[in-house]
């Protein structure tokens, strides 16, 4: 299963979309980034999504002009046991 | 003790910002160092405070809200930060060190030059004196809000409407005033405001901040890590990291949000109404002894809770001491890191007594520290 984090510049971006996202309704968990993902320019959180919930935070993101780093696609190396939205 | 020295320091704090400091002791981790809940505790304390301050100071980008150590800290980052060499700058002769040593230094290191307001013999400034002192390199404007050594305010609006119409910067130096006197960044064209947490503010000592009004790029005072972008050789450049360098002070700032709410849930204008009571209290009793000298503007109804006196040509040390000794009366004495207003007030060798009220301060301790006033001119 493919798992999609939202990466970002700072804490400040991140934190501020986990509200959007969460007053929109859109499940999202704070993650630590991947470090595989991460490259030069993100901060060491994300926001985990589920595949059938990207479009509709994309929307989110639209909707508001949320800033952030970017979008990145990651193979699920672990059992779904994890999954909890919060 | 009968504490008076609530512009040096608020010495006591609402319950609400000592039990937010207490659990944050035994709850935060480092902000942006990581997402687990600790960390992430933190990070949402710190950007919740973020917010309370952008909404208290009417600032329109949260993410413009730097927090730091004090407003001398902010107030450095900010002239370091905007001026560049060759250019010119005013301020007034109101201002604490914490201004003008930054401007010194720019003078001195960059290149920059000064105008530096008069003040008359009550401590105010002449508005009309600003307009003139601007000059094709004029940069910026940089003030206090209030003076620290009379309490005499300076009406920002109108400068801010000055600055705007040369498109200057405008910083304000708001240490004496933030949580006491109501600042609404946008309607006094201020581009940086510069706050204590520990005054006014009734939050803890190693807090403050530096708000960004609309897009000016201010150059990083200190580098060093901030839990992001780890592999740049350079400072971030996105606010607020790109001036947060080090681990902020998550225990002070979770106190601070809560001194804001207390703010909130109070009200500055109340606040702000008892403390001016709590002075005209004081000044009331003492106006009328004789030989005895007030500084400052009084008939200004807008000022900060200060009484700034000398007793005689008594040495202004000698007189808080005998406050202190025989009265537990607890006030500044001395030079107030105000040098050029002691100079325009003719307090530079005497220093001054400085009595400032604060919001958990009573009528019955003004009118005790009155009545000592008395007494120590009486056995001169």
């Amino acid at each position: 299963m493919k798992r999609y984090y939202i990466l970002f510049e700072n804490y400040d971006q991140g934190l501020k979309l986990h509200d959007l996202l969460d007053r929109a309704g859109v499940d999202n968990r704070i993650a630590p980034a991947p470090a595989s993902a991460r490259g030069e320019l993100c901060c060491g959180m994300s926001l985990l999504i589920i595949p059938e919930n990207l479009e509709r935070a994309k929307k989110v993101i639209s909707e508001n002009n949320a800033v952030y780093y970017k979008i990145a696609e990651i193979e699920n190396a672990l059992e779904a046991k994890r999954d909890r939205y919060c | 003790m009968i504490y008076l020295d609530n512009a040096a320091t608020s010495l006591r704090k609402p319950d609400s910002v000592v039990k937010a400091v207490t659990e944050a002791l035994t709850s935060l981790g480092n902000a942006s160092r990581g997402a687990h809940d600790s960390c992430m505790n933190t990070n949402r304390v710190i950007y919740n405070a973020r917010g309370k301050t952008a909404a208290l100071f009417n600032c329109s980008k949260e993410n413009q809200v730097i927090f730091t150590n004090n407003s001398t800290e902010a107030l450095n980052i900010a002239i370091s930060g905007t001026l560049d060499p060759g250019d010119h700058v005013i301020t007034t002769e109101l201002e604490h060190n914490s201004v003008l040593r930054p401007l010194y230094r720019a003078e001195k290191e960059r290149g920059v030059t000064l105008s530096i307001l008069r003040s008359d013999k009550k401590g105010c400034i002449d508005y009309t004196d600003l307009e003139k002192e601007i000059r094709p390199e004029t940069k910026a404007i940089v003030c206090t809000h209030a003076s620290n050594l009379t309490g005499n305010v300076i009406d920002i609006k109108r400068i801010g409407e000055i600055a705007s119409r040369h498109n200057l910067l405008f910083i304000v130096d708001a240490s004496q005033t933030a949580g006491s006197i109501p600042i609404n960044m946008r309607e006094s064209g201020i581009s940086l405001l510069c706050f204590t947490g520990h005054k006014s503010m009734l939050g803890p000592q190693g807090t403050g901040g530096l708000l960004i009004e609309g897009d000016i790029d201010v150059r990083p005072f200190k580098t060093g890590g901030t839990g992001v972008q780890s592999y740049r050789k350079e400072q971030p450049m996105e606010y607020p990291t790109r001036l947060e360098a080090g681990t902020l002070n998550g225990h002070g700032i979770a106190g601070l949000s809560a001194a804001i709410d207390f703010l909130n849930d109070t009200g500055i204008d109340k606040i702000h109404k008892h403390e001016i009571h709590l002075a005209d209290t004081f000044y009331d009793r003492i106006k009328e002894i004789p030989d005895l000298k007030i500084y400052g503007d009084m008939s200004d109804r807008v000022r900060c809770p200060i009484v700034t006196i000398n007793i005689g040509d008594m040495d202004s040390g000698i007189v808080a001491d005998e406050l202190s000794y025989n009265y537990g009366i607890a006030v500044r004495a001395g030079a107030h890191c105000a040098p050029l207003m002691h100079k325009a007030l003719g307090t530079d060798t005497q220093g001054a007594v400085r009595f400032s009220f604060g919001y958990f301060n009573t009528v019955e301790e003004c009118e005790k520290a009155a009545e000592a006033v008395k007494e120590i001119a009486e056995r001169r």
